[in-house]
């Protein structure tokens, strides 16, 4: 049996932000396979417009807000992970998610996609969430992992 | 909370002449005008280098840590004269590199995670970017950001 089936793990997060156990259960995987953590954020299109209804905000204001939450976010899970010693890189991508999830898992070679399922969502929000859980999953021979 | 604030004149170093990460490391570190151990600085960061490459793409890196000693947020911005191997995620080699040094007391963690924030987003920008690999002075780089920041 191969000793060590995953060496890099794609774990997509969401800004939703996941639970500190989701975070704790893929850095316990990360360590057991010593595999290297590629942590990426997608600041959904779709999210940013959705947000524009609700909000006085520009498209500009909402998106610099997105990024900026999105990258602090990225360097907080950075430091937790590197202060475990787990080989860390991070990325943030604009665009749809599950295109994003899937480009990236290809170019960096990810064994192993692991993504978060949001268990609190409700309706629009909770049926697009798992919108793009389905997509990844339909469109990958990678192995996908979902949390719950 | 302005980087044009945080970024001064006297911690930006222009078209230095570097071959390796580690150079580069050092040129950064030796800008620092504190009361740190520069060899211990360097070690951590060479140390955090080792656990994954803080070079973001697009020929930027944020090589960043955070220490005891520090009250709240340092950043050093270097241009190198020649784009660099830095392992960054694109492959791509760097010109441009922020060194941030942050405080580990956990109230000052937000400041910190911030400034990485603020400048990981500008540098996303290619006319950002364009507009500080072609600025000719230090103070052109802090009215540049100043402007972009407005």
């Amino acid at each position: 049996m191969e000793q060590n089936p995953f060496k890099k793990i794609l774990f997509l997060i969401t800004s939703a932000g996941e639970a500190k156990e989701t975070i704790r259960k893929v850095h316990g995987l990360a360590r057991v396979c010593h595999a290297k953590l590629i942590i990426l954020n997608v600041i959904d299109k779709m999210q940013i417009q959705r947000m524009k209804r609700f909000t006085n905000q520009s498209t500009t204001e909402i998106e610099v807000e997105m990024e900026e939450n999105g990258w602090k976010y990225l360097y907080f899970i950075e430091e937790l992970s590197k202060n475990q010693g787990i080989p860390t890189v991070i990325l943030q991508n604009i665009g749809v998610v599950e295109t994003e999830v899937l480009k990236e898992a290809t170019r960096l070679k990810a064994d192993l996609i692991i993504a978060a399922k949001q268990q609190k969502k409700t309706g629009h929000i909770r049926r697009l969430d798992q919108g793009y859980l389905y997509k990844i999953v339909e469109n990958t021979s990678i192995p996908v992992l979902i949390i719950k | 909370m302005k980087l044009s604030e945080i970024i001064k004149e006297e911690d930006i170093i222009l078209d230095f002449k570097a071959n390796t990460k580690s150079d580069v490391l050092k040129i950064l570190v030796g800008n620092v005008k504190n009361h740190f151990d520069a060899d211990s600085l360097l070690s951590l960061l060479m140390e955090r280098e080792k656990l994954g490459s803080t070079g973001v793409g697009e020929g930027v890196a944020l090589p960043h840590v955070r220490m005891d000693a520090i009250e709240s947020p340092i950043v050093v911005l270097g241009r190198s004269q020649k784009p660099l191997d830095f392992d960054a995620i694109d492959k791509k080699p760097c010109r441009l590199f922020f060194l941030v040094l942050g405080p580990t007391k956990q109230e000052a963690q937000e400041e910190y995670l911030q400034t990485m924030a603020k400048i990981s987003r500008l540098m996303r920008d290619v006319e950002v970017r364009q507009k500080l690999l072609r600025a000719k002075t230090p103070a052109e780089i802090v009215a540049r950001i100043k402007e972009l920041e407005n």
